[in-house]
């Protein structure tokens, strides 16, 4: 029995998990197995005192914006409103329904196969311009089934020159982030870093300039650092991202 | 099972009731965080990249056997996720300075402020990835080896001998990089 036999053993062993007894009556008596199993517990107990990371309280802010606007999707899709008709008739009720249905449905089908099918990239800028803060973070989340990247891009872009509500402008900004963008469109979205914009859009923005440099996004973090009332993080942050673009 | 246990929890978002989601976020959005930021080293990333593990829940709920361990479930997915991360990163063709980055990153951990975190965490970044990450599940995120067993679909014992070996890995380099 050699000590290499026993080496990938020593957690199982430590773990009172080692089945074999060769193995077993080895790591008892051997000198350097007890001293490599004593390194290993060093090195589990090393590890184990917590690396502690905690995220920014944006991630919370982006999970709950997401969440509604996936509520918001779910409860507008015909699955569920059709689920909620069924439930509420009587037997008789659905007969009758189900016999009109069934005797419109000839006439309806024909027209409905004439008429083109709206495009999808109408329904999500349908969304997007709705009156609810709701409904355009649903329309952001939904631009995310666009097949287009450059319809994707445009549609938020457009969004964001206009839009009042913080929580959609962060969720089109973190979908953005994401996208290749094209050095114009980028400095478009950069240009929304102000003095002036809320500290949560500017905590956003500061992700979004951190992924694009350029010499115009320098000149803007020193704007932004020059005004006299700038949220502490936020002066932290931008701090930090203009020593590393001037690196 | 209890009544708020996260397979009940994530029983109900199968059945498209999201709000429970969010107490699930509560309970495993800080672990998911460190996941990311011990195996892919920058924090604004890794909170994308969870943003896009509880994203990848909704929209593959149906997915979730119902009854099933969701610990293991869960972190199925963020490994996808991180998968997904490295191989489009990769596909960019970055700068050798990204990569370099990348392996000295730049957002260190909340708690490096003593030398020896700081120590432990630059060793990690040195590991091979599935060593890092094997070592972070079990000795950071102290998953047992039941689950780890679930999340990488071999047997426990497997699962003991790879953590034993990312384990001996780490203390080679620990040494090494702690000798005077």
């Amino acid at each position: 029995m050699m000590c290499s036999d026993a080496e990938s053993h020593l957690l199982a062993y430590h773990d009172g998990a080692l089945a074999d007894e060769v193995l077993r009556a080895h790591i008892d008596t051997c000198p350097a197995c007890q001293q490599a199993l004593t390194a290993l517990d060093d090195t589990q107990h090393l590890l184990q005192r917590s690396l502690t990371v905690s995220p920014s309280p944006e991630l919370r802010t982006a999970f709950y914006t997401m969440l509604a606007a996936e509520k918001a999707k779910l409860a507008r899709s015909p699955k569920h409103r059709w689920l909620g008709w069924w439930q509420r008739l009587s037997v008789a009720q659905l007969a009758t329904a189900l016999a009109i249905m069934f005797g419109l449905g000839f006439a309806v089908s024909a027209w409905l196969l004439s008429e083109p099918t709206l495009p999808m990239d109408r329904n999500v800028v349908a969304l997007l311009e709705q009156s609810s803060p709701v409904d355009r973070l649903a329309g952001v989340y939904a631009t995310l089934s666009l097949e287009s990247n450059e319809a994707r891009t445009v549609a938020l872009v457009d969004l964001l020159a206009g839009e009042p509500n913080v929580n959609v402008q962060v969720a089109a900004l973190d979908v953005l982030r994401r996208e290749d963008l094209t050095p114009e469109v980028a400095e478009a979205v950069s240009g929304h870093l102000t003095p002036s914009a809320d500290p949560v859009v500017q905590a956003a923005l500061l992700r979004f300039v951190a992924q694009h440099p350029s010499s115009e996004n320098t000149a803007r973090l020193r704007v932004l650092l020059a005004a006299s009332e700038l949220e502490p993080l936020i002066r932290q942050e931008a701090e930090r991202l203009l020593n590393t673009l001037t690196i | 099972m209890t009544a708020f246990s996260d397979e009940t929890l994530m029983d109900r978002v199968r059945e498209d009731d999201l709000d429970p989601l969010g107490l699930l976020f509560e309970r495993y959005h800080q672990a998911v965080f460190s996941f990311f930021v011990q195996t892919c080293g920058d924090r604004s990333i890794s909170q994308d990249l969870v943003q896009d593990v509880f994203f990848r829940i909704i929209n593959y709920r149906a997915s979730y056997r119902s009854g099933a361990p969701f610990k293991p479930w869960l972190y199925r997915i963020a490994r996808n996720v991180r998968a997904d991360y490295l191989k489009k990163k990769a596909s960019t063709n970055l700068s050798s300075e990204a990569l370099r980055e990348d392996q000295h990153p730049r957002h260190m951990p909340d708690s490096v402020q003593d030398e020896r975190n700081a120590e432990v965490y630059a060793v990690l970044r040195r590991l091979p990835e599935d060593k890092r990450e094997l070592l972070v599940l079990s000795h950071v995120e102290q998953l047992s080896y039941a689950e780890l067993a679930q999340i990488y679909e071999v047997s426990v014992n497997a699962v003991r001998i790879r953590v034993c070996r990312a384990l001996q890995a780490f203390r080679a380099l620990y040494t090494q990089s702690t000798i005077p």
